[in-house]
């Protein structure tokens, strides 16, 4: 397991931006850790296993979303115990608003769009890592990621598309 | 810097924008001081930042022990006798009986539908003879030759349907 050690945290918060919270996440990620010791000897060889253990997470997400009859939606509760703790309550609650308001938008679009949009804003990942992440080609990923970014910023600045 | 902050915003939104200038932009909306313009898409940044930081505290090989002796489990389940193996074992021989009836009802019909050819073809083919021949003491003989198999057939058929008869008669004296 020491090979999975240093992608844990990204595997993690892959799943959990695709499968919407952190109970389900963890269930994918029990998932992905059985799936890699049934293979561990074919494990060793593959080249890029970060990108290999983000196409399995992608992949068992996608599984665990198609098996449960109501998508559940993350919540900004799942991250906001560690916000700013300096804020005072009203400034507090107006930022978890905002926010919780951002992971709604994020939530309603397409799943390609929201898995391109995390791989890119959260992980800083390249095009092409995405691109062999998700099984889409260099194009989609930058068309994907376009769309993804213009429908969150008409909402934001309410502007029609 | 604003109008700086505004090109890199539009690149970032194009999707054309490099890690180097995402980090850019990331870095001006986590510094606290941003523009009134920009308050609006500044939760954005502020939900990738928080997610950034979220992280996976478990023990990864106390996690794959507990799943693997949950997986153990069910394996000897199933091995005692019980549970879905032996659902799944009934279902194959179902499918493996309907593919055989199925496969052995294909090849009754195949049977039948050869001797029906078969039949017709012989007809056909002293039809052929009769029509290519000039002699009339050929032809009849041709045909003599037809209406003796038809004969034939017919005999054949209606001792079925005679011996069919008889069963019913059978039938209704019982009744």
């Amino acid at each position: 397991m020491d090979l999975v050690l240093p992608y844990k945290d990204k595997l993690f918060r892959f799943a959990k931006s695709m499968v919407g919270n952190s109970f389900d996440a963890e269930d994918v990620i029990q998932e992905v850790l059985v799936r890699i010791w049934k293979k561990k000897d074919q494990f060793v060889e593959i080249d890029n296993k970060e990108a290999w253990c983000m196409t399995v997470t992608r992949n068992l997400s996608i599984d665990k979303i198609r098996s449960r009859k109501n998508k559940d939606t993350s919540n900004i509760d799942d991250y906001y115990h560690i916000s700013d703790k300096s804020a005072s309550p009203a400034v507090a609650l107006e930022q978890k608003d905002a926010l919780n308001k951002v992971m709604e938008m994020l939530n309603e679009l397409p799943e390609n769009q929201r898995s391109v949009m995390h791989l890119r804003d959260v992980e800083g990942y390249t095009y092409k890592e995405i691109s062999e992440m998700t099984d889409l080609s260099v194009d989609q990923v930058k068309v994907n990621l376009h769309r993804a970014r213009k429908t969150l910023r008409s909402r934001l600045m309410n502007i029609e598309i | 810097m604003n109008i700086h902050i505004n090109q890199l915003l539009e690149k970032y939104w194009a999707g054309e924008s490099s890690l180097k200038e995402e980090q850019e932009i990331k870095a001006y909306f986590a510094s606290g001081n941003i523009a009134d313009e920009h308050k609006a898409i500044a939760p954005m940044f502020g939900l990738f930042s928080l997610e950034q930081s979220t992280q996976y505290n478990k023990d990864l090989s106390s996690v794959l022990e507990s799943s693997l002796s949950g997986e153990s489990s069910t394996d000897a389940e199933a091995a005692t006798g019980s549970g879905p193996k032996i659902f799944q074992l009934r279902k194959f021989i179902l499918a493996a009986a309907a593919v055989f009836a199925i496969v052995m009802t294909a090849v009754i019909v195949m049977n039948q539908e050869t001797e029906i050819v078969g039949d017709k073809s012989e007809l056909a083919a002293n039809h052929i003879v009769l029509d290519g021949s000039d002699d009339s003491e050929e032809a009849l003989r041709v045909t003599k030759e037809a209406l003796a198999f038809l004969s034939g057939k017919l005999k054949k058929n209606s001792k079925k349907v005679n011996s069919g008869i008889q069963n019913l008669d059978k039938i209704n004296v019982v009744n």
